[in-house]
């Protein structure tokens, strides 16, 4: 009893620190994080915008490792590849234009890439980035303690097989000058030019040590985009700050002096924030709820934007899983299931548009089928299981991850679409970290899965070679185990075109996989909303990053 | 007491012993039979099974499981709960400021919830069936029907967001702009004081609530029970005012009882507080517990269920120790 005034005395300190912090902030009206009074202009460099990111958005923050969407839209501010997307939005802004380099000179044969470095190219601690440094960088991206999986994209550099397997030191197939680099490939590569420009090419200077760095340090000082890494907390905070060791003269780009993240909030959360003017943007999707709040509000209208993504969220159908090895069962399956009322889980048409085709519309080499209707054709799939020669019922199970919304939901419509033509689903949900490491691994054989792939880079090779290469099964990313042999040619041939010719050939690939094959059942490929403050300018989403351009961004003054 | 000391602190080590145990194996063993790799999620998604296995190597996943375990426990009695493995960092100082922001959250709004429920439960147990009662009663069911996960967002609606719209509640009645509250986000005590109650304010109300309505039911039964005993009517009969019965007989009785209460709901709302923690952004255990879930980092995961169960084991180890003090029949008892 004896404490009993303390205590009174310490409940009587709180309650009067929170009254004293309640009156003071009531006397700051209009004192959110991100009002900056000052304001910039394109050409301009200040002011300090707030952006919100959702915890886990960061997997790392090695310039040769990281492979999210978010952490790529962070490499396109933080670095400038040898080659780079152009700072426009829809598809222009998947044109490749100089960086730190102009673009290659290619061979006859197509089979050499020489690329000049140009004057003015440097890291932000004022040091210029030399061939020696984007050999170096390439050797890291590729070297097997580093590497997330985009070495992969360069095994058609001479001796890259080799290097890649970790069983030599060296890469003869890059050879430097005093100002230029050559890649000599094996073969011919027509997605090579979007291959060096992807994030994990961002450089890193000679000697960076070839073990994971994921906490940020070498973009404190090596960053060579418009803006440097100045600050990183996990999970709490990332701020960006203005480089001014970037040479404008390599595209004028870095509009304003600081950009801060706060991590760790919720979209539903952020989208409220932007609304009160307490955060100028966020780089999730906006919340399904929120998309049909904003963007049916006129006051609004000048703050939302939508854009086509270069993703496909799709039910791969395992080869290697009778009856799924019967190419009637896959198209059985393809005729059977409600896309439109699957893309419903996802959001509705605002959030996504049903496909059948495996290439998404945001990608060069698209061109618009319809094989396969968006609601069920029940006559045409149960013919195709009595042809079939399976006998029903068939017990499957179909798994998808259950910490993301909608997925649950989708594998629930597929169950039951699926049910009408004899296949009977088990739903098993795991969270997505768990799921990837399931589905990625040959041995587990899970019979089909709801995925969504997003492209490396604008080009079909990302998706139909990555994701379906026949000629390597059992490759992780080949969840379908899509290994017909008679394949291979047609997507060699695809994978090797340059220009209208590649085009061409991937659209008739994407056709035939589908028609003759049904390796997957596409679902729908989904759109992405941003929804800004009224004081943000210049605002560009990136199809080639999936992600908000930061270079482009400025105050509105 | 002594004796009582020694054996509940014995007891406390042996329990989070079997902890360690138990969260290494849900973890490291269990965990790698549903398939989840960490070594495949930090290799990525089209690593081959070269990459993968040297990453794993890299993590020391290939060493038996004796051997990861061995290891493990050799780095915890040396306070080292090992490193992240996507934070590239040591688990302690992810779990430290964690620890330290969910401790603000609970323990202040455990300040609320008893400043909220030992009046109205005390003035109900005193005043049965009184209007002050039925209103307290209402209010206290009310507080337990609400869920946090929907209370949560509401007090940031109402509370943060709509002032900066000119309303409260719905009413027009501020000038539009006004910021009463942060609708996210999370000051630590260390870098302002101020910033950090001003933060807390609405996590800490969101979580009293729930707490509160539980807390008034229970003073309120105990201190009408205590009030119908033979020594509150002797009290009574002898003279003694109202204040005085409440604070030196009643609240003496209901105190040990009260203790055991907080102690347990304290140790349970330090480990779920996620929700509270999610939709106000603040980066305490829950927070960094379901990250690290996400990106399959076990040592940051166990060394969250190793730290909730210290806690646990810590807190009920307090209320044991306190309500041997406060009650002096428990004294006897662990002499005997």
């Amino acid at each position: 009893m004896r404490k009993l005034p303390s205590r009174r005395w310490r409940r009587n300190a709180i309650i009067a620190l929170g009254c004293l912090a309640l009156t003071l902030s009531a006397c700051s009206s209009s004192s959110g994080s991100s009002t900056t009074t000052s304001a910039s202009k394109p050409g301009g460099v200040s002011g300090t915008l707030t952006g919100a990111m959702a915890s886990g958005a960061i997997d790392t923050l090695d310039p040769n490792r990281w492979y999210f969407a978010v952490t790529w839209g962070l490499a396109n501010a933080i670095c400038t590849t040898l080659i780079r997307y152009a700072d426009v939005a829809g598809t222009a802004g998947t044109t490749l234009v100089p960086g730190t380099a102009n673009l290659p000179v290619i061979s006859k044969n197509g089979l050499e890439y020489t690329y000049t470095l140009r004057p003015g190219a440097r890291f932000s601690n004022g040091q210029p980035i030399t061939p020696a440094d984007i050999k170096y960088t390439f050797m890291r991206l590729m070297a097997p303690a580093i590497d997330t999986g985009t070495g992969y994209y360069f095994t058609l550099v001479k001796g890259a097989p080799a290097y890649l397997a970790g069983t030599s030191k060296t890469l003869p197939g890059i050879t430097t000058t005093a100002n230029s680099i050559t890649f000599h490939l094996t073969a011919q590569d027509g997605a090579f030019l979007y291959k060096t420009a992807l994030p994990t090419t961002c450089p890193v200077p000679v000697g960076t040590p070839m073990i994971p760095e994921n906490n940020g340090t070498i973009e404190e000082t090596y960053a060579s985009g418009p803006f440097k890494l100045q600050s990183y907390s996990p999970g709490r905070q990332l701020v960006l700050a203005f480089n001014t060791n970037y040479d404008q003269a390599l595209g004028v780009r870095g509009h304003v002096a600081k950009i801060q993240f706060n991590i760790g909030v919720l979209s539903t959360q952020a989208t409220l924030e932007i609304e009160a003017n307490q955060l100028d943007f966020n780089t999730s999707n906006l919340a399904t709820a929120d998309i049909l709040k904003i963007s049916h509000d006129p006051a609004y209208a000048s703050q939302v934007h939508s854009s086509e993504r270069p993703d496909i969220t799709y039910l791969f159908l395992n080869y290697e899983v009778p009856p799924l090895n019967n190419v009637d069962v896959r198209k059985a399956i393809n005729f059977a299931i409600n896309r439109t009322q699957i893309e419903a889980q996802w959001g509705g048409p605002l959030a996504g548009t049903p496909t059948d085709q495996i290439v998404p519309p945001a990608l060069v080499d698209y061109k618009k089928y319809t094989i396969y209707p968006n609601t069920p054709n029940l006559t045409e799939a149960k013919k195709l299981m009595a042809e079939s020669g399976v006998k029903t019922p068939i017990n499957l199970a179909i798994r998808t991850q259950n910490d993301a919304p909608g997925f649950m939901n989708m594998a629930a419509v597929i169950k039951s679409n699926l049910a009408a033509i004899g296949i009977n689903l088990t739903v098993e949900g795991t969270p997505n970290s768990v799921n990837s490491s399931i589905i990625g691994n040959p041995k587990s054989h899970t019979p089909m899965g709801i995925e969504p792939w997003s492209a490396d880079f604008p080009d079909a090779d990302a998706i139909i070679n990555t994701g379906m290469y026949p000629g390597t099964p059992n490759f992780p990313g080949n969840f379908s185990h899509f290994g017909v042999a008679s394949f291979v040619p047609e997507f060699n041939q695809a994978a090797a075109a340059l220009g209208a010719a590649r085009v061409a050939d991937y659209e008739k690939l994407d056709y035939n996989l589908m028609s003759q094959q049904a390796t997957y059942a596409p679902l729908f490929n989904p759109i992405w909303y941003d929804f800004v403050s009224s004081r943000l300018g210049g605002y560009v989403y990136s199809e080639a990053m999936d992600a908000i351009n930061y270079n482009t961004l400025y105050i509105k003054s | 007491m002594r004796r009582m000391i020694l054996r509940r602190l014995m007891g406390a080590v042996i329990q989070l012993f079997v902890v360690t145990i138990a969260a290494w194996f849900l973890f490291y063993v269990i965990a790698r039979f549903t398939g989840a790799s960490p070594a495949q999620r930090i290799a990525g998604k089209t690593a081959s099974a070269a990459q993968i296995a040297l990453v794993a190597k890299l993590l020391g996943l290939n060493k038996p499981y004796w051997q990861q375990y061995l290891i493990f426990l050799g780095h915890l009695v040396h306070g080292n709960f090992g490193y992240s493995y996507f934070q590239d960092r040591a688990v302690s100082s992810i779990l430290w400021p964690a620890t330290r922001a969910t401790a603000s959250l609970v323990l202040g709004a455990a300040v609320i919830w008893l400043a909220i429920a030992a009046p109205i439960g005390a003035y109900g147990g005193l005043r049965p069936r009184s209007i002050g009662d039925v209103v307290g009663r209402g209010l206290a069911i009310f507080g337990m029907s609400i869920p946090v996960f929907w209370l949560a967002p509401m007090i940031s609606y109402f509370f943060a967001f709509q002032p900066t719209q000119g309303r409260i509640l719905g009413l027009p009645i501020l000038p539009h702009g006004t910021t009463l509250f942060p609708i996210t986000g999370y000051v630590d005590f260390g870098q302002n004081p101020i910033e950090w109650a001003y933060h807390l304010i609405l996590p800490w109300i969101t979580l009293a609530i729930g707490f509160a309505a539980v807390y008034i039911r229970y003073i309120r039964t105990l201190t009408a029970e205590q009030l119908s005993e033979d020594y509150t009517r002797t009290a009574k009969a002898k003279g003694a005012s109202t204040r005085r019965i409440l604070l030196h007989h009643v609240g003496r009785n209901v105190a040990p009882t009260m203790t055991v209460l907080l102690g347990a709901d304290v140790a349970t709302a330090l480990s779920g507080v996620f929700f509270v923690e999610t939709v106000f952004s603040i980066p305490g255990l829950g927070w960094t517990g379901v990250y690290a879930i996400e990106n399959l980092d076990y040592p940051v995961i166990t060394g969250v269920v190793i730290v909730c169960a210290i806690i646990a084991v810590l807190a009920n180890t307090i209320v044991d120790l306190l309500h041997g003090v406060l009650d002096p029949r428990l004294r006897r008892v662990a002499a005997r």
